[in-house]
């Protein structure tokens, strides 16, 4: 924790992103695409949102009704868009985005992030995969530690070690790391640091690939675009 | 949704105060200009999407430091894609401007996409004062609409309001296309692949 700095990193490219956000599921592939394209290897890292600090909170039954909820109309209106243009987005890929009965706590899923990371790069991507496809088709109990412990071996990782990590130091420098990273002004996922610079969103992707391509010609606007087109 | 028509090919909605629609204003033009269609263009006159709380900083709670954060955020995105000044909002309300808009959609259609362009252009390049009669009755003088009437527009322009809130429309600039709502310019790629016939790669 003690160089761990938000903003900074020995890769040109840090990616914040959550396994409960849906625009950040979407934006992980086109991410990776690009990173292949610019041959840069990217600095992945989860960003636990708060969501009830900004969204407000709901819960619903097994039926879709909601049971409980302080969310104004205009935060209902927000999350509902948020869905559907997640999902008409995620089904030109193939990916399924099944509503949730709840605001999930992914910090658990973080710990195993981190875990997983220390592992090398093709450990992470596995393990990232495996839980925003079963998470998003809400076949993972991602606050479930045997769940989560689970998915790393299927990953391809070591757990040795992991359930002393998730209850001490891991919980304790992701709690540190999740203040570090809002203080810092990363507030939302998926989240691009270039340059020493945060873009909120994978519609920047045109701008942040430019920007690693050492700025030539005219800077491109936003624009949620096919990686191939970057 | 009764009342408003939204069978054009692309209809899109604008703030004329709103920096994110002046942004979104020459993108939107290229791309109807590029595909030949027919653009509908309605107002929209709520608050923008980038407002930032005010106080003191040192005691905010967690929400409201976010929603500082984001409305921080929102301004160095404004000035990372926009020109200089794209900051500093117009004076004045832009209700006026968008009762205007609705008056030359119903006389004169065709002149529409000219009516966005020259108003946004004289709010946000020329700095016009957007809520003065004489500046718009000057505009639409230019446009050939000296008599345009607006004496009901204010009815009109509310009846849209609670028909673009109900179809879901929480922002602009927003754009309808086969019913359903877009919200930012960056779903202009989607938007150009879906009305030329969602052949090829899909955005992202």
């Amino acid at each position: 924790m003690n160089d761990f700095n938000p903003l900074v990193s020995d890769r040109p490219l840090i990616v914040y992103i959550d396994f409960k956000s849906p625009y950040a599921y979407i934006a992980k592939d086109p991410t990776r695409e690009l990173a292949a394209a610019l041959s840069i290897a990217v600095d992945w890292r989860p960003l636990t949102l708060n969501i009830p600090s900004y969204l407000g909170s709901a819960r619903l039954d097994d039926t879709g009704n909601v049971v409980e909820s302080n969310r104004s109309p205009q935060q209902w209106s927000g999350v509902k868009y948020a869905y559907k243009d997640a999902r008409r987005y995620a089904s030109l890929r193939g990916l399924t985005l099944r509503g949730t009965t709840k605001i999930w706590d992914t910090s658990l899923a973080h710990i195993g992030f981190w875990w997983a990371k220390r592992q090398g790069d093709a450990a992470l991507a596995r393990y990232i995969d495996i839980v925003y496809e079963r998470f998003w088709k809400r076949e993972l109990d991602v606050e479930d530690p045997s769940v989560v412990r689970a998915v790393l071996m299927e990953a391809g990782v070591n757990v040795v070690g992991f359930d002393d990590y998730r209850e001490n130091d891991g919980r304790t420098q992701h709690d540190q790391m999740q203040s570090a990273i809002f203080e810092a002004g990363v507030f939302g996922v998926p989240g691009y640091i270039v340059e020493g610079e945060y873009f909120f969103g994978r519609e920047h992707l045109p701008r942040i690939a430019w920007m690693l391509r050492g700025r030539r010609g005219a800077p491109p606007d936003v624009a949620y675009m096919a990686a191939t087109r970057l | 949704m009764p009342g408003l028509d939204l069978s054009a090919p692309l209809t899109a909605i604008v703030d004329f105060k709103d920096p994110l629609s002046y942004l979104a204003v020459a993108p939107t033009c290229a791309l109807v200009k590029r595909l030949g269609i027919v653009c509908d263009w309605l107002p929209r006159v709520g608050a923008t999407a980038h407002t930032r709380p005010t106080g003191a900083a040192a005691t905010e709670d967690r929400g409201t430091r976010h929603r500082r954060l984001r409305g921080d955020y929102a301004m160095r995105d404004l000035n990372r894609y926009g020109p200089a000044g794209i900051d500093n909002p117009p004076a004045g309300d832009s209700r006026l401007l968008a009762q205007a808009l609705l008056g030359v959609r119903e006389v004169k259609p065709e002149l529409l996409t000219g009516f966005v362009e020259r108003a946004f252009d004289l709010v946000w390049r020329e700095r016009a004062v957007m809520d003065d009669r004489n500046v718009i009755a000057d505009m639409l003088a230019d446009m050939g609409l000296r008599a345009l009437q607006l004496e009901d527009a204010d009815t009109v322009l509310r009846a849209v309001e609670a028909s673009l809130a109900e179809v879901g429309v929480l922002n602009a600039p927003a754009y309808v296309i086969e019913g359903e709502v877009f919200m930012g310019r960056a779903h202009l790629p989607m938007i150009e692949w879906i009305i030329g016939g969602r052949t090829g790669t899909g955005p992202i």
